[in-house]
């Protein structure tokens, strides 16, 4: 709550491919978001210690080292450091093996990645960029 | 021989004479008659009617037996005058005339009703001339005969001693006369042999000569000869019934008694006593006895005589039969020791004769083992055995065994019985039937094996059922040998009809078949492209190629009997081999076999290639699947951040030129240009759209195609899924000027895959959007009339398909064809919609009418699935999906 309050809402995109990771956080931050980008969910797990809590989790599932499904799994039954609660929607363009890790997840877009869909997505959780405020 | 005929002639018409035939004869009889009477009664007349030897007696029997008793008016007439002649009165005559007249007719009559022969061949012929007419006939006569010259006055001698003299000369007439007319009456047949005549020539001057001496005293008073010489007939009598039989004998008897009588009638001789009737009696006496002995042992060797020669015809019958019967046949005595063997018997069991008789049949010519089951059969006894045919087998002199079809006849003679086998060779009759038999087997066995061989596509299973196909039908153990297109084994299939030798072979597999080459015959057979067929693989055959040792121990061990080997051949190529072997002695390969083997070897060749062309095909089906879902699949990486950077700038220049238009700052002319700019970014974003949308497609086929498309299934409205999917449409059906209309319950709650269940809903619209020219769209979400299903149905009033089309459109790469437009997809919208509705258990159908429109239903199960979904959401996990995402 205090980060909110501070204006330091962050967006945690956890994707390998670099040109995608850096188009998501070019749309979001273009809106004013603050983004931190992960290339796999080990760099992901270990960004999520260091950074504020963020509002939004964009999970990638076919990543190298730990992959989405993994780092979902280990996210959601991390109650003691309220990761749990994070909220995570999965960009993913597996189809029907995202199906699964979405349910668990709050959310799925698909890949391609419609604009309209991701600012929606990411307003619902992380309410008007600061910028805009 | 004109005697002869002339006799045989006259006798063929006895009983059936014409009348004038019969009068002439009669005359000739009473001719006859009348002279020989008035000569006989100058012989020592009895009161001067009764003679001692009265031969007209035995004339007219004869004549009456031989020609019939249409003959008895001559002598009714010869003895009518005869007695007037010698003078009785006329009624006396008439008397004596009817006697010796009712006489003849009482002996003729008595013979033929006993059945008499007038060859005298037979004992009862003898006996009854002798009892019948010479004994019974002749009281006729004596009695008539003596009581008409009593009752004449005529009787000078008393009644006792005419009717005495009377009755004996009568039967003297008939034994001396009427015995040697008679016997003569039966034809003459003349003798060639120049033995015979000149025996009957020297019997006959024995007869002669010895009755001369014997019986006139020309041998004088020599005191060395005063014996009762006349027994010496007798021998010589004896000599000629043997060798002449009755014929001999009655004419001998008559010219003794010509002999005898003549010189006892002329006063000297043997019987000469001084006194004529008694010297006459004497001699009548002794002729008497001496014709019926010498005539009883004459018929009595004829009849034996002619016996023999019957038993002689009916053994050369037997002998003829035995040895012109095709049949073996071979008797045995009681105790099973052969007692007859015939020709054909030799030719059957390869033994002479002289081998077998004497030797016990079982021992000889019957196998071993089958020895009890021909005692047995033997003992089933008469009844059982008689009739019936047996097949068993035999043993040649050679050693071989063979089939025979044995039939038994039991012959119950005097003392123990004897059994009389019947053979016949049937092993050519077997072997032609076991050859048919083996021609439709293996017609029967060809069609069963291509029936089995087609029965699968699969490479392995098709090469174990083609080691199976032919077991036991054609073989014991079959190896099936495959090589690639380097030589190298591929695999070695067999099939074995022996469980218990299962642990030889896996050793022998594992020892020669897997090793390159294999057994030397199968390598043989896969270099050469030749079959071969080795009837005796243990034996001679195999030493001819080259062959290790401890192959030629595991084919001992196994008890391979015969083998054949044929390559497999498709045109050009060698596809291995296979090799086929019989474990029983009884199977012995022929060429005929290896014919069939060599079908079947080219039958299981094209099953098998079919088999691997069609595993390749599958394989490369496969890999262009998975290409395509990995290519698919990466495309979408670099698609997704192009797309996303269009947006962006799509995005910016919405944004600036919004912010141009309130601010209205910059440069006039700028915002034109930007909103070109803006324009022509969206034509990119529109194409990566298509090119995203493609790749789904692209993406969803290959996972179909793969068996990947997995549902998950979970709690979902379809109503709240569909009015979604018709919000997200609004914007391009307003763009075209289409207007959606959604009718539908509150809401139809399912198990189904939400994902999935949304492709269909916008799959559906595009597709009404694309075809439906502009006109209004109507949806309707609804429950099934059982109430067990969702509805969903999309409806424009579009152009419409074509029946034809109708039952194309679900099929893979099918769609409309619209001349001059393009639409844009891989066609596969409707292909996948059918798959995934069909994935939920449900189904899609469409009707329509050209120019009118159409409409789209998918029917979706809504109970079912509970049960069906739930397992599969438990079941899902983050390895089994990143495993099948690879």
């Amino acid at each position: 709550m205090n980060m909110a309050a501070l204006g330091c809402e962050v967006i945690l995109v956890i994707e390998d491919d670099e040109a995608i990771s850096s188009s998501i956080r070019q749309a979001l931050e273009l809106e004013g978001y603050y983004v931190v980008t992960a290339g796999d969910g080990k760099q992901g797990l270990e960004l999520l210690n260091t950074i504020a809590t963020p509002c939004l989790i964009l999970l990638d599932l076919m990543l190298p080292i730990m992959n989405g499904w993994e780092f979902l799994e280990v996210i959601k039954r991390n109650h003691k450091h309220m990761l749990a609660a994070i909220p995570v929607v999965i960009t993913s363009a597996a189809g029907d093996a995202a199906k699964g890790a979405a349910a668990k997840a709050q959310g799925y877009i698909k890949k391609p990645i419609d604009l309209d869909l991701l600012l929606f997505t990411v307003r619902k959780f992380c309410g008007e960029p600061p910028a805009t405020r | 021989m004109g005697v002869a005929s002339m006799m045989k002639e006259i006798l063929d018409r006895t009983g059936k004479l014409s009348a004038p035939r019969a009068a002439l004869l009669s005359l000739a009889l009473f001719l006859v008659y009348f002279f020989s009477a008035i000569y006989g009664l100058k012989f020592g007349a009895v009161s001067g009617f009764a003679t001692l030897i009265w031969p007209p007696a035995g004339i007219a029997l004869a004549a009456l037996v031989i020609f019939g008793n249409r003959l008895w008016p001559g002598i009714m007439l010869g003895a009518f005058l005869t007695n007037l002649a010698i003078g009785a009165s006329w009624p006396v005559a008439l008397c004596i005339a009817s006697g010796n007249t009712l006489e003849a007719f009482t002996g003729a009559f008595l013979l033929r009703r006993a059945g008499f022969r007038n060859s005298f061949e037979r004992l009862r012929d003898v006996f009854s001339f002798l009892i019948l007419a010479a004994m019974l006939s002749t009281l006729v006569s004596a009695t008539i005969g003596v009581t008409s010259l009593y009752l004449g006055g005529k009787l000078s001698e008393p009644y006792l001693a005419t009717w005495l003299a009377w009755w004996l000369g009568d039967a003297g007439g008939d034994l001396l006369v009427a015995a040697f007319l008679l016997v003569w009456s039966t034809g003459l047949v003349l003798n060639k042999d120049v033995r015979r005549i000149a025996e009957i020539a020297g019997l006959g001057a024995l007869v002669l000569l010895g009755s001369y001496f014997i019986f006139t005293d020309r041998l004088g008073s020599n005191e060395a000869v005063r014996f009762p010489r006349n027994y010496l007939i007798f021998p010589i009598l004896m000599i000629v019934a043997a060798r002449l039989g009755p014929r001999g004998v009655a004419t001998s008897a008559f010219a003794i008694t010509c002999f005898a009588l003549g010189t006892t009638a002329m006063g000297f001789g043997r019987f000469w006593t001084g006194n004529l009737s008694e010297s006459l009696f004497n001699a009548q006496i002794f002729l008497g006895v001496l014709v019926i002995s010498k005539l009883v042992l004459a018929a009595a060797i004829a009849e034996r005589r002619a016996q023999q020669a019957e038993l002689f015809k009916g053994n050369a019958q037997r002998e003829a039969v035995l040895n012109a019967a095709i049949d073996g046949i071979i008797t045995i005595d009681h105790r099973g020791r052969i007692t007859e063997f015939n020709p054909a018997a030799e030719r059957i069991f390869g033994y002479e004769q002289s081998e077998t008789l004497g030797k016990e049949l079982a021992s000889l010519l019957i196998p071993s083992k089958l020895r009890d089951i021909l005692a047995k059969y033997l003992e089933m006894g008469k009844g059982a055995v008689l009739g019936q045919r047996l097949e068993i087998s035999a043993l040649r002199k050679n050693g071989t065994e063979f089939p025979i079809e044995l039939s038994v006849l039991p012959l119950q003679m005097e003392g123990p019985p004897l059994f009389t086998g019947f053979i016949e060779d049937i092993s050519e009759k077997k072997s032609a039937e076991q050859e048919k038999r083996r021609i439709e087997a293996g017609e029967g066995f060809l069609a069963e094996v291509t029936s089995i061989l087609s029965s699968s596509i699969d490479y392995r299973t098709t090469l174990r059922n083609a080691a199976r196909a032919a077991v036991p039908k054609l073989g014991d153990l079959c190896v099936i040998q495959v090589i690639d297109e380097e030589g190298a084994v591929l695999a070695t299939e067999y099939g074995c009809s022996a469980q218990e030798k299962e642990n030889l072979l896996q050793e022998g597999i594992s020892h020669f078949l897997a090793k390159p080459g294999g057994p030397t015959f199968i390598a043989e057979a896969i270099r050469t492209r030749k079959s071969r067929l080795m009837r005796d693989p243990s034996g001679s055959a195999l030493s001819a190629i080259p062959v290790e040792n401890s192959l030629r121990e595991l084919i001992s061990n196994l008890g391979i009997r015969s083998l054949m080997v044929s390559p497999l051949l498709f045109h050009e190529r060698t596809l291995g081999a296979i090799a086929l072997s019989s474990f029983s002695a009884e199977r012995r390969y022929n060429e005929r076999d290896l014919l069939l083997h060599e079908e079947f070897a080219r039958r299981a060749a094209i099953a098998l290639e079919n088999a691997r062309l069609f595993k390749e095909a599958q394989e490369a089906i496969f890999s262009r699947d998975e290409f395509l879902s990995i290519a698919s699949h990466e495309l979408k990486t670099p698609l997704t951040s192009l797309s996303l950077q269009l947006q962006i700038l799509r995005r910016n220049f919405q944004k600036s030129i919004s912010a141009m238009e309130k601010t209205g700052v910059e440069a006039f002319e700028t915002v034109p240009v930007s909103v070109k700019l803006a324009k022509s970014v969206e034509g990119c974003e529109a194409q990566s759209k298509r090119l995203a949308g493609l790749l789904d497609e692209l993406l969803d086929l290959t996972r179909i195609r793969l068996g990947r498309l997995e549902l998950s299934r979970e709690r979902i409205d379809l109503v709240k899924v569909v009015t979604d999917a018709v919000d997200r449409f609004k914007a391009e059906a307003s763009q075209k000027g289409i207007a959606i209309t959604v009718q539908s319950l509150p809401s139809i709650i399912g198990y189904w895959d939400r994902i999935r269940t949304e492709q269909i809903v916008s799959s559906l619209l595009s597709n009404a959007l694309k075809y439906g020219e502009g006109k209004p769209i109507s949806v309707s979400v609804v429950k099934g009339e059982a109430g067990c299903t969702a509805e969903l149905s999309v409806i424009d009033h579009g152009m419409g398909i074509s029946e034809e089309m109708q039952r194309k459109i679900f099929e893979r790469f099918e769609r409309l064809g619209v001349s001059g437009r393009k639409i844009a997809g891989l066609g596969l919208g409707l292909y996948i919609t059918r798959q995934i509705t069909e994935a939920h258990g449900g189904r899609v159908f469409v009707s329509s009418k050209v120019g009118e429109g159409s409409q789209f239903t998918v029917e979706l199960p809504l109970e079912l699935l509970l049960t069906a979904g739930l397992p599969n959401l438990a079941a899902r996990g983050p390895s089994s999906e990143s495993k099948s995402v690879g």
